[in-house]
């Protein structure tokens, strides 16, 4: 189980988040929403490494998450993808998804040799399973930059899948994606989720929420407000004056 | 006396905010750097040096002249540099310009090396740059200084407040400062980017020019490689005061002319360089975007 | 020794050079503290042969380590500074470098002569200890580290951190292991060239070591392209070897030096070896089908 306990989060003197509190286990997706600037980019970040939390504490299955560094996080199991997608433009899809695979290599041995297969892992063959999981076998070889937006956002995605994480923190996965590809990444979700793996959705698109999430948690200017099924939230008075711009 | 130190270097530091202040514009407008930016100083120098010995270097008419010639020669290289090494390589990337601007400072520093031997008003090595400044003084009370600083300082700072004019209050000033903020934005308002940015490299490299001949005065001498330890002293101006910052490069320049003339009389001037970039270092370890820069970098 | 030793030679410590710059280009930091280092292993062999009677290799790698060492130290302060910022500060490292030459001054006497670095006037009489084969034989070493650092996972991770060192730490990347590691394979790099020229030239002097041979590690990267390491080395080879087929030039030879690098930067601006002609190299070798 991923808690997050009493964290918050302050630059300068700018509190981005309040004493928030949730936790995420294995095989659910959770939705974090709320209006902009309520802290939930912050979160995922202080959340996967990029931060330290001011107070409070991230702890995975019982043990202290925030004192590591990033790399050592996702080592851990804990993946990201990020909203703006941070791909490696100049190398291959298969690249890509290879370089992530390097978290789940444990010997120095392995980092110094070529070869596909390591530590009992075939990686080579992963990778291209999971390239299929996400339709982009075919495009092994192309360079990830010059791929179509909504195949970018898919690489994104499989590329925090390569490195076998038990939680997986998507931000905002299905921006700009055409009727077509929010289907394929609802099923991917949906997928990862009876896996077993944990998943924290931040998303502003509301329908894609609601039909995706077993459970919903709502930020509002760094605190938590609520916390309850999609159809509680949507009927919450607090949850809808804080959208409305009314809290 | 220490007093006496402090203020001429002071004084001498308003040549290094001249010389920053046209390095940072042109790397606000553009985000290159401009290596050549030394030798169009150097270049600069040698045209006002050759202007005051042709004209008899004892006059204030001679003076201004050279001044003239410095300022003018400076900006026309800088236009030429901006052609040759900066246009053509738009989409290289940052290392292309900084390969192109170096070969170029070769160039620039092995012609005059040359032609110091060759030209009979040069001089191999140090070219004198004669004014009529070389025995003005100036007695403030016990405190001696040096009319040449004097005079360069109060340039120098008409020179900058006359950049602060520009940039504040005239269109084109401010259309500057629109591409330095956003080019992309500028475009769409009608800017002509390229003209701005060959505007902000003839004005650089104009007061790169103007450095020249004060420092040229001040110094008594011009060399072909004078311009390179400027550059140097100006990297550490611009660590100072932030990069892209002119009021930054304009304070930065004064410290570093003070921290330089005490270095200077309390230890020795061979440890110079060695103060200075110790100093480029700790600032660098510690506050990274310049000690005067007003954002700090979010580090998390 | 004959011309053609000379040119090769000095062809190889370029090479040498321009290998040790691109180390820390290739996990993209943009770093000027090779210079530095070249000059501490130059005084730090040349001392350890010349004054002590060393051999060359204990001499060299016993430099080459302490400046292991010191680029580990300088590594870790400069994971902060980013760009500009950090070119400057390997740069104030490698200027201070150069005061501390002007500034030593230790000399013994060997049979009757005083030997040793004398401050401004550098350090005369170094045993030259240097042959061709010690370069291109260290040439070849730091060669093949590089072939086999690309191809294994961590050349991956190398190309990850330098694409984008923000993301890297997400795959799973120790971006400051990397960093401070690639820092100090660069600062021993150029420690053991600084040697090995020393014991080529055997006169070396702190003047050797400023400004000017900054410009030139920039110039090898910038014309060879920082994409690969053969490019800094086809351009140090290149620039050492093309002036001297225009020696007829004399005194303008720099200056024609100085237009070359700008004609090839204007023709080739990412570089002799760039994306399009790397994918091609990469090609040709990859010419086995893939397992499906």
């Amino acid at each position: 189980m991923l808690s997050i306990e009493h964290v918050s989060k302050a630059f300068g003197g700018l509190v981005a988040l309040d004493e928030v509190s949730f936790h995420v286990t294995g095989g659910e997706i959770v939705g974090l929403i709320g209006p902009n600037g309520s802290g939930k980019t912050t979160c995922v970040n202080t959340i996967s490494g990029l931060y330290k939390p001011t107070s409070g504490r991230v702890d995975l299955d019982g043990s202290p998450l925030s004192v590591l560094p990033a790399h050592r996080i996702v080592r851990r199991g804990v993946g990201r993808t990020f909203q703006n997608l941070r791909l490696l433009r100049e190398l291959s899809v298969l690249d890509n998804i290879r370089v992530a695979q390097g978290a789940r290599v444990r010997s120095i041995a392995t980092w110094c040799g070529f070869g596909p297969q390591a530590e009992g892992l075939d990686l080579e063959a992963d990778a291209l399973r999971l390239l299929e999981k996400v339709g982009l076998r075919g495009r092994a070889d192309a360079l990830a930059g010059k791929l179509s937006y909504g195949q970018q956002k898919r690489l994104e995605v499989a590329r925090a899948l390569a490195t076998r994480p038990r939680f997986v923190l998507l931000d905002e996965p299905a921006g700009g994606m055409n009727v077509d590809d929010i289907d394929t990444l609802k099923q991917l979700m949906r997928a990862m989720r009876d896996e077993g793996i944990g998943l924290l959705l931040i998303e502003h698109n509301m329908s894609f929420v609601m039909d995706v999430c077993d459970r919903l948690i709502v930020l509002n200017f760094g605190k938590k407000l609520a916390e309850g099924s999609p159809a509680e939230i949507r009927n919450h008075s607090e949850v809808i004056d804080a959208y409305l711009g009314r809290a | 006396m220490l007093l006496e130190d402090l203020i001429n270097g002071l004084l001498f530091g308003a040549t290094y905010s001249l010389v920053a202040i046209g390095f940072t514009l042109i790397f606000g407008v553009i985000h290159r750097l401009n290596i050549a930016h030394g030798a169009t100083i150097m270049v600069s120098a040698y045209a006002g040096a050759a202007v005051s010995i042709l004209l008899g270097g004892k006059s204030y008419g001679a003076l201004l002249a050279a001044f003239v010639a410095s300022v003018t020669t400076g900006a026309t290289l800088g236009i030429l540099i901006e052609r040759v090494a900066f246009r053509p390589l738009k989409d290289a990337g940052y290392l292309a310009p900084f390969a192109t601007t170096a070969g170029i400072t070769i160039i620039l520093e092995e012609l005059f090396l040359k032609l110091s031997r060759v030209v009979p008003i040069f001089h191999p090595e140090y070219t004198p740059f004669p004014s009529p400044l070389e025995d003005l003084s100036f007695h403030a009370g016990p405190i001696y200084l040096r009319g040449v600083y004097v005079v360069i300082f109060i340039v120098a700072i008409a020179l900058m407040a006359a950049l602060g004019f520009w940039v504040d209050r005239t269109r084109s000033g401010r259309a500057m400062r629109t591409v330095e903020q956003n080019p992309l934005v500028a475009r769409l308002m009608g800017i002509d980017v390229g003209r701005v940015e060959l505007t902000a490299f003839a004005v650089a490299s104009g007061l790169a020019g103007a450095a020249g001949c004060l420092i040229g005065v001040s110094v008594g001498t011009v060399g072909p490689f004078m311009g390179t330890n400027l550059l140097m002293i100006s990297f550490v101006v611009i660590v100072l005061g932030g990069l892209g910052s002119i009021r930054g490069a304009m304070v930065g320049g004064l410290v570093v002319g003070v921290v330089e003339s005490m270095t200077v009389s309390l230890l020795s001037a061979r440890y110079k360089q060695a103060v200075l970039f110790g100093l480029l270092f700790l600032v660098l370890v510690i506050r990274p975007e310049g000690l005067l820069a007003r954002r700090a970098v979010v580090r998390d | 020794m004959g011309y053609a030793t000379t040119i090769l030679s000095l062809a190889g410590l370029n090479v040498l050079f321009a290998l040790s710059v691109y180390i820390t280009f290739a996990i993209g930091q943009f770093s000027l503290a090779q210079v530095g280092f070249w000059a501490l292993g130059a005084y730090g062999t040349a001392m350890l042969t010349t004054l002590w009677g060393w051999p060359l290799w204990p001499a060299l790698l016993a430099s080459g380590g302490v400046c292991a060492l010191l680029g580990i130290a300088l590594g870790y302060p400069c994971l902060r500074l980013r760009g500009f910022y950090l070119a400057l500060a390997t740069l104030g490292f490698s200027e201070t470098v150069r005061v501390l030459f002007q500034n030593l001054e230790y000399q013994i006497p060997l049979k009757g002569v005083p030997s040793g670095p004398s401050g401004v006037l550098g350090f005369r009489n170094v045993a030259v200890t240097t042959g061709i084969w010690d370069i291109f034989g260290f040439m070849l070493v730091l060669v093949i580290l590089l072939v086999w650092l690309n191809h294994s996972r961590i050349g991956l991770a190398v190309a990850a951190t330098r694409e984008d060192d923000v993301v890297a730490p997400f795959m799973g990347i120790n971006i400051v292991f990397a960093k401070v590691a690639a820092f100090m394979l660069a600062a021993m790099a150029a420690g053991i060239g600084g040697g090995l020229y020393a014991g080529f030239t055997s006169y070396i002097s702190p003047d050797d070591f400023g400004f000017h041979m900054t410009l030139l590690g920039i110039l090898f990267v910038a014309i060879g392209g920082t994409r690969t390491f053969y490019g800094p080395m086809l351009a140090a080879a290149i620039l050492t070897v093309l002036p001297e087929f225009f020696r007829f030039l004399a005194e303008y030879r720099l200056i024609f030096y100085g237009a070359l690098v700008v004609v090839l930067m204007t023709l080739r601006p990412r570089g002799l070896i760039d994306e399009r002609v790397d994918a091609a190299v990469r090609r040709w070798f990859a010419r086995k089908p893939r397992e499906a």
